[in-house]
């Protein structure tokens, strides 16, 4: 039977009613709206963040989906093993994991401290693939296939400045994607990494105000004039809408790819 | 929950131009446009299976016999619609041509073929789209079907058309950034391995017959461990990025290749 004959609405091709999905870093921004998205389309959710995501939660339930949260650092082995855990117990299976959560912090490159370079590259890399980990292991076992996605940035083709020890950061993800890609697919798992470029949350306001500052730009930040040639920033639902493309069976043939949402911002 | 799910992939009453060239590239993408509500036009030379392929889909398609390679055929194709529509909200381009051969034996006459359906007409049809969207006023979304083959050599013999290929990339990365101001978004497809979606030459048709294989890095142990492609995936890719789902994405491409590019 051909996509064709099986739409009946165009919801039934991005549903995940009956999958579970777990989502990292959110309480806010970009991890909140890409759990709103997956939660809308049917899927329960498992939210963390290393603060409450009681909202997160309250917005996926008060219309009506499913959805859970815990207190997890994504840098630690013992939290992404537990929330999988945790997914499983819950819902009773994992199908898809967003790693979203992710650090990051000004600084000139010569500026740059140990301490720095290590909070980001836990937070964004090592969490990546530890979360990953634990959650294709779930996936292998239970022998049903999965969906992991992981959040890149543009940063990974090129520098907004400032920003060099996230730079190697995002770059890595991507690697590391292409990477998981690469062993998953025997067992119908499909890694993919979404790139975004500049996306309105309240973590990217205050480091688009640092970035300036360091810049020596004025402080308009993300109130100036974007540079993606759509005439505006993105929006955590925009990253959201295109993880649901990745999740759901639209995508069922994609994997090991970079998809970059950034409204143009890599044209100009 | 799913209130807002349906009309991510929406795009009823769109006016959507699928032009190919004597392929099959339309064959899955025309039916799922049509069912997420668009009204179709399918432009190709092929009047006979375009038209069959119209009757399948029923009321919201219509066929016109279009030459893609000819500037007059494809003039009036866009005339037709500025006179029934007065305006294009899509354009998706179905159409490739292949003639596989070793660059010794390639001849200027086959090259000659694969750039005009390959490049050359997919620009008129991008030209034209973009002055009947820029009329309209309303923005649009073109989306080209190429093939990874753009960007990493799939099989062996393919200097040529691997290059009319590539060629899009640098035309779809210009139409994004020149006409992001009049609403336009302009992306890629590229598929792998999925059989029969690229019309293959004469000539290759018949070095085929002879007995001659297809070689190349695709057909390595290992390569596709998603198997191979259908033109449903790629149908699938086409709506997303046509719809509203994709609103933030220009100047991009979307692989298709079920892990080929990184095993």
């Amino acid at each position: 039977m051909s996509i064709a004959q099986q739409f009946t609405s165009s919801a039934d091709l991005l549903s995940l009613k009956g999958k579970t999905a777990i989502v990292t870093g959110a309480a806010q921004g970009m991890g909140r709206g890409i759990a709103l998205r997956l939660a809308d389309a049917g899927a329960a959710l498992v939210v963390t963040d290393i603060r409450e995501c009681a909202e997160t939660v309250e917005l996926i339930t008060k219309a009506g989906g499913q959805a859970t949260s815990f207190i997890a650092d994504a840098s630690s082995l013992n939290d992404a093993e537990r929330v999988t855990a945790e997914a499983v117990r819950l819902y009773g299976g994992l199908d898809i994991i967003v790693n979203n959560a992710a650090a990051y912090q000004a600084a000139e490159f010569a500026e740059v401290t140990e301490a720095q370079f290590d909070q980001i590259v836990n937070t964004g890399l090592k969490g990546v693939f530890f979360n990953a980990q634990a959650a294709a292991r779930q996936m292998i076992a239970a022998g049903k296939g999965g969906r992991i996605i992981n959040i890149g940035s543009t940063d990974a083709f090129l520098p907004v400045g400032a920003m060099a020890h996230y730079d190697a950061v995002k770059g890595g993800v991507l690697a590391t994607t292409r990477g998981m890609a690469k062993e998953l697919g025997r067992f119908g798992i499909t890694v993919n990494a979404i790139c975004p470029g500049g996306t309105d949350t309240p973590n990217a306001r205050i480091a688009a105000e640092a970035i300036m500052k360091y810049l020596g730009l004025s402080n308009e930040g993300l109130d100036s004039k974007p540079r993606a040639v759509l005439g505006r920033p993105g929006t955590p639902d925009d990253i959201g809408r295109g993880v649901l493309f990745l999740a759901s069976d639209l995508a069922a043939y994609v994997t090991g790819v970079a998809l970059v949402i950034d409204g143009g911002y890599l044209l100009v | 929950m799913g209130a807002g799910l349906d009309s991510l992939l929406r795009i009823d009453g769109k006016i959507a131009l699928i032009a190919d060239s004597g392929g099959c590239g339309s064959i899955d993408v025309a039916p799922l446009l049509a069912q997420a509500g668009a009204q179709i036009i399918l432009a190709d030379k092929d009047a006979e299976k375009t038209q069959a392929l119209a009757v399948k889909i029923g009321g919201a398609a219509r066929a016109v016999p279009t030459d893609i390679e000819s500037e007059m055929s494809v003039l009036a194709l866009f005339e037709m619609i500025r006179t029934r529509f007065g305006r294009l909200d899509i354009l998706v381009n179905c159409a490739g041509l292949t003639a596989n051969a070793p660059l010794p034996e390639t001849s200027m006459a086959q090259y000659d073929e694969m750039q005009s359906v390959n490049l050359r007409a997919t620009f008129m049809l991008m030209r034209e789209s973009v002055k009947l969207m820029q009329e309209g006023g309303q923005g649009g979304r073109i989306v080209s079907i190429t093939t990874i083959g753009a960007l990493h050599p799939v099989l062996h013999g393919n200097v040529a058309y691997g290059a009319t290929r590539a060629g899009v990339t640098a035309m779809t990365k210009s139409i994004a950034l020149d006409h992001a101001a009049d609403g336009i978004r302009a992306n890629l497809v590229m598929p792998g391995a999925v059989y029969g979606k690229t019309r293959f030459h004469a000539d290759s048709q018949a070095r085929l017959a002879a007995g001659e294989r297809l070689t190349g890095p695709i057909q390595q142990a290992g390569r596709l461990p998603f198997g191979m492609g259908n033109g449903q995936d790629i149908a699938a890719a086409v709506l997303y990025l046509v719809g509203p789902a994709s609103a933030y994405i220009t100047g991009q491409s979307i692989v298709l290749d079920g892990g080929f590019l990184v095993t």
